[in-house]
């Protein structure tokens, strides 16, 4: 091996990263400063172990801080980009704020971007923990499987906003689930396959990750029930571009229709592939087909089939909701992912004020958790009604919509007494 | 069977456009250009802007072409020639041209944003039939394309004054100086030739796949494995392992799960580089110690 | 305060992986395109035995160093003929292959879902709080950066410099080639093994998107921003790590907080490449000197990037 010694380096070489060192020091003190500055804002909670053991009634005397912060994890880039968590949850924050806060105290939103990756929620919820949040919405399964062992830890009350692996029912003691997960849209898609579509075999594609293994457990486990045979399941590695390869196989096994058992823009690719190639099966997504799964596919998206939570606006709620929605984002259209972390910041300052009335320091995480764990239901959102069960999970009705002549076109609904009925 | 072999001929046409480019320019520049996947999402996402504003595809990707040669000469003009000029060696201008890519697609997602985007094309849809494999319009323009192309490339190559000097300045580049060829000016002709036979091969593969900025690693490392199955110094042979990989990730499909496709495929390149340390085609360990010892 | 925790466990973290670097580089100009998923293997052994309480902490960063030296070694010894680009794309295809196994190999691994719940780390009778975790990575980080300075200096570092400078006359002086690169791709897959162990017990989360090429090349980035030694590894951590904090104090718009980052890496390896060939330990090295008013070295660091270049190229 040629070895080439005797190159000197030039002199003016190491002047700009002697620049560069500098311009380092300096961003790490500016790190290093603004520390000090956040932590008199937070004298109450500020040491989280005193407040676990004893903090309701051994300092009475504890003055509400001046806002209290609400972590808000959502995915805002990377493969999974979904900035309307964010935009429904700053409605809903300012909705409170408007109308007096808590008690006089603002709501306040801590933001960080998880990417829709689990291991960057530790670190972010360190972060934000560090800034004395006491509840939080997350974004994603991955994420929310993540994060809830860490908010037990913690006493920080989460919200999944996003994600709907099944096991995250149950995941913590302090995680509660404001969206359905997959289970009950599984059974409603199944159900839908079954007996409106008259599907008897069934092929799964299936991301391999953590809602896509956990949905294709699901789908292979019911699916006898609803007397469909499931041909094959495909798994493909997230973030995967081309599925002619998975296509071909599922091809081949010629299925009634196929099931789609992923989230993002892979929904959209798979579809355009497939009717790009003349296979035009129907196909079910889990996923919602919304911006960019729409953009992707373009005209191939006609027909595809997919299961949402319900999702009515036209109630008074709901149209002051699209009103503030609209003027803020003119050129996004409203959906339950922005609807569902508006309602569960909705829901967390309701707890809080029946905390409140109840007195002593209520603004800690375990008196929101119980304040949630008494009331259960909550009405009158612009969702609808939100009821949580002893595992964290909401019960919540489904529709299935599918893509017609450029729209999404409601095809079934399930009650929550249908849901509760195909359980079974 | 013949449909996966057909979808492996499709998937080895447009990665053999990559890959002859990154191939032409090692050979006559000694750059492992890995930011030819720069190349490949710059072009990809002009025909994407170019298609939306309302151009056919076929137009917006002869549009890009200038764009991409731009840009590949760029890589060369200021920054390798720079580096050459400082005595870097083979691995500065590799993880400097690695850096460039990053800055790219990091920069394209900024621009464009991380959502996959879509040509507007006619013809979705539509497809032949041949001797019971089908192939659509699309895959049909990709697999003529790239034949037309390659051969077109080849004969540049091997009959033009420019190929001539390419091979010249390529065999000895102290000679090609004496007898007054200017290497600079051969280097940029071979950057610009390079990334212009990108861009079909990035246009056909992102009107299959969808246009987003992580295609360009994606492909490139794609090439890269064709270029080193093949052996480096070997245009022709990179094309000939092109086409291989494209086989040995989709034939197999019919009988794995197909989320174990790319592990083969390194495994396949693993295997060969074990039997063969310098690739199938490559010139043999004994071969290069007498190149260097005649210099 | 846990900002800074996190931030300094990040850098320490990085700086061992580069270290891991430095070895094949630095000794053997080897180029390895696998750290990523090595480190990765440290990272699993030890978040899944901590997840499912298998054995302790410090048994499972062990096991997993072992591991991470087995796996590394057996890569040494396969590519043992194959060099230059052709060893980094088949250290490549390495890496791929270890990152496919641990997202498709899901009843072994958890697949692509990651491996949820990893425990805080338990020595011997204290259960190590996040203060706790910084001061143990920092004693591991030191111990470890340490001990490969030691071995850069020892007389297998001089085996493997020879071997490095021209194998062929190494062997014909008697020295066995392979020996040494064996040794030290092993030595190497231990620190990058023992980096993935400190990182499952700081995310507490980890799946194979954590260990992918990005990773791998991302520690190259960092090897050749900081420059060889401990000291360049120290630089390389603290630089990128700061570099990626400094980012969030501007409260970026979302649609830039993935890939701006990104892009100052970028350019930061293509300035380097041009301006701090030596990386910043070269630059910080020469200021030191310069302040000590000793005259410049009249030879370049023995592995530079330049210098350590594979093959003779352009001549």
């Amino acid at each position: 091996m040629s070895m080439r010694t005797g190159h000197r380096r030039r002199r003016g070489g190491w002047a700009p990263s002697a620049l560069l060192i500098h311009l380092l020091v300096v961003a790490l003190l500016l790190a290093a400063c603004s520390q000090p500055s956040e932590e008199p804002a937070a004298d109450g909670g500020q040491d989280p172990e005193p407040a676990a053991d004893g903090g309701q009634d051994s300092e009475p005397a504890a003055e509400a801080p001046a806002s209290i912060k609400i972590g808000g994890f959502f995915t805002l880039s990377g493969a999974i980009t979904a900035p309307e968590g964010l935009w429904g949850s700053e409605i809903a924050v300012e909705t409170v704020n408007d109308n007096g806060g808590i008690d006089g105290v603002p709501l306040e939103l801590v933001v960080r971007d998880h990417q829709c990756q689990a291991e960057q929620m530790g670190p972010a919820m360190g972060g934000a923990v560090q800034q004395d949040i006491v509840a939080g919405l997350v974004a994603c399964s991955g994420p929310a499987l993540a994060g809830a062992p860490i908010a037990a830890e913690e006493e920080v009350l989460l919200f999944n906003i996003g994600g709907s692996a099944l096991e995250l029912a149950g995941a913590s003691d302090y995680l509660f689930n404001a969206l359905v997960l997959g289970d009950q849209t599984v059974l409603a898609g199944l159900n839908y396959l079954a007996n409106d579509a008259e599907v008897e075999t069934l092929s799964v594609i299936y991301a391999n990750d953590a809602v896509g293994n956990s949905l294709n457990g699901m789908i292979s486990e019911e699916a006898d029930r609803f007397d469909i045979e499931v041909l094959d399941s495909f798994a493909y590695a997230p973030e995967t571009s081309d599925f002619s390869g998975v296509l071909e196989r599922v091809e081949q096994g010629q299925p009634d229709a196929v099931y789609i058992a992923s989230l993002g823009s892979a929904t959209g690719q798979i579809r355009r592939q497939a009717v790009e190639r003349g296979y035009d099966p129907p196909m079910l997504s889990y996923a919602g087909v919304y911006g960019e799964i729409a953009d992707i596919a373009g005209p191939a998206l006609e027909g595809t089939l997919w299961t949402s939570p319900e999702l009515d606006l036209e109630t008074d709620v709901g149209q002051e909701y699209l009103e503030k929605f609209e003027a803020a984002h003119p050129d996004s259209s409203s959906g339950y992912v922005d609807v569902t972390p508006h309602d569960a910041i909705l829901i967390i300052a309701e707890a809080f004020r029946a905390a409140a009335e109840e007195g002593g320091e209520w603004w800690t995480g375990p008196r929101l958790r119980q304040a949630v764990l008494e009331q259960r239901r909550f009405e009158g959102l612009v969702g609808g009604t939100y009821e949580f069960t002893d595992i964290g999970t909401v019960v919540r009705p489904v529709e299935v919509y599918r893509w017609t002549d450029g729209d999404a076109e409601a095809v079934a609904r399930y009650s929550v007494s249908d849901l509760v009925e195909l359980r079974q | 069977m013949l449909d996966f072999f057909v979808s492996g001929l499709i998937v080895g046409s447009d990665l053999a456009l990559i890959t002859v480019g990154v191939a032409l320019i090692y050979n006559t520049t000694r750059v492992f250009h890995f930011a030819h996947g720069l190349v490949v999402v710059l072009s990809a996402y002009t025909a994407y802007t170019l298609n939306s504003a309302g151009l056919p595809l076929w137009l917006a990707a002869i549009a890009a072409v200038p764009v991409a040669m731009a840009a590949g000469m760029l890589c060369e003009a200021p920054l390798y020639r720079a580096i050459r000029a400082r005595h870097g060696g083979p691995l500065a201008l590799f993880t400097a041209s690695f850096g460039l890519l990053v800055i790219g697609t990091s920069a394209v997602q900024i621009v464009w944003g991380p959502t996959p985007r879509r040509y507007d094309i006619a013809h979705v849809g539509e497809s032949f039939h041949f001797f019971g494999a089908r192939v659509t319009t699309l895959e049909l323009v990709t697999v003529a394309t790239a034949l037309v192309l390659l051969v077109a490339a080849g004969w540049v190559l091997s009959r033009s004054r420019v190929g001539l000097r390419m091979r010249a300045v390529a065999s000895n580049l102290e000679r090609a100086h004496l007898l007054g060829l200017r290497p600079k000016r051969v280097y940029l002709m071979t950057f610009a030739l390079g990334s212009a036979l990108a861009v079909p091969g990035a246009v056909l593969h992102t009107a299959r796949f969808g246009v987003e900025p992580q295609v360009g690693l994606r492909v490139i490392l794609l090439a890269v494995v064709a270029l080193i199955l093949a052996g480096i110094g070997n245009t022709a042979g990179a094309i000939v392992s092109a086409y291989l990989v494209g086989l040995v990730s989709t034939v197999p499909l019919q009988y794995i799960d197909p989320r174990w496709s790319q592990t083969l495929v390194f495994l396949v390149l693993l295997a060969v580089l074990l039997v063969r340390p310098t690739g199938i085609f490559g010139e043999t360990q004994a071969r290069r110690y007498e190149m260097r010892s005649g210099h | 305060m846990d900002l800074i925790i996190d931030v300094v466990i990040r850098a320490a973290i990085l700086a061992l992986a580069v270290a891991s670097v430095d070895l094949l580089l630095g000794m053997v100009g080897r180029f390895s395109i696998a750290q990523g998923a090595i480190y990765g293997i440290g990272a699993y052994t030890v978040g899944l035995a901590l997840a499912n309480n298998l054995v302790p902490y410090v048994a499972a960063v062990v096991l997993g160093a072992l591991l991470g030296a087995l796996v590394l070694a057996t890569v040494a010894l396969i590519t043992v003929r194959i060099e230059h680009f052709y060893l980094a794309i088949a250290t490549l295809a390495v890496q791929v292959v270890i990152v496919q196994f641990l997202g498709n190999a899901e009843g072994v691994t958890g697949g692509w879902a990651g491996v949820f719940g990893i425990g805080r780390p338990v020595l011997g009778p204290i259960e190590l709080s996040a203060t706790g975790l910084l001061v143990l990575t920092l004693v591991v980080t030191a111990a470890v950066l340490f001990a490969v300075h030691r071995i850069q200096h020892s007389s297998l570092g001089l085996y493997a410099r020879a071997v490095k400078c021209d194998a062929r006359l190494a062997e014909s002086y008697g020295f066995g080639s392979r020996g040494p690169v064996v040794a030290v791709f092993a030595l190497s897959g231990a620190v990058a093994a023992i980096a993935g162990g400190l990182y499952a017990v700081h995310a507490r989360f980890i799946d194979p998107t954590s260990f992918g090429i990005e990773t791998s090349l991302l520690f190259l980035i960092a090897y050749f921003v900081g420059g060889p030694r401990w000291l360049g590894a120290l630089l390389a951590g603290v630089t990128l790590t700061g570099i990626d904090q400094a980012m969030h104090l501007f409260n970026l718009p979302p649609s830039l907080t993935g890939p701006l980052p990104q892009l100052v890496y970028g350019a930061l390896l293509v300035l380097f490449m041009l301006f701090v060939p030596n990386g910043l330990q070269g630059a910080v090295r020469a200021l030191w000197r310069r302040a000590a008013g000793r005259a410049e070295p009249v030879h370049a660091e023995p592995h530079s990037v330049h210098a350590s270049a594979p093959e003779g190229g352009a001549p």
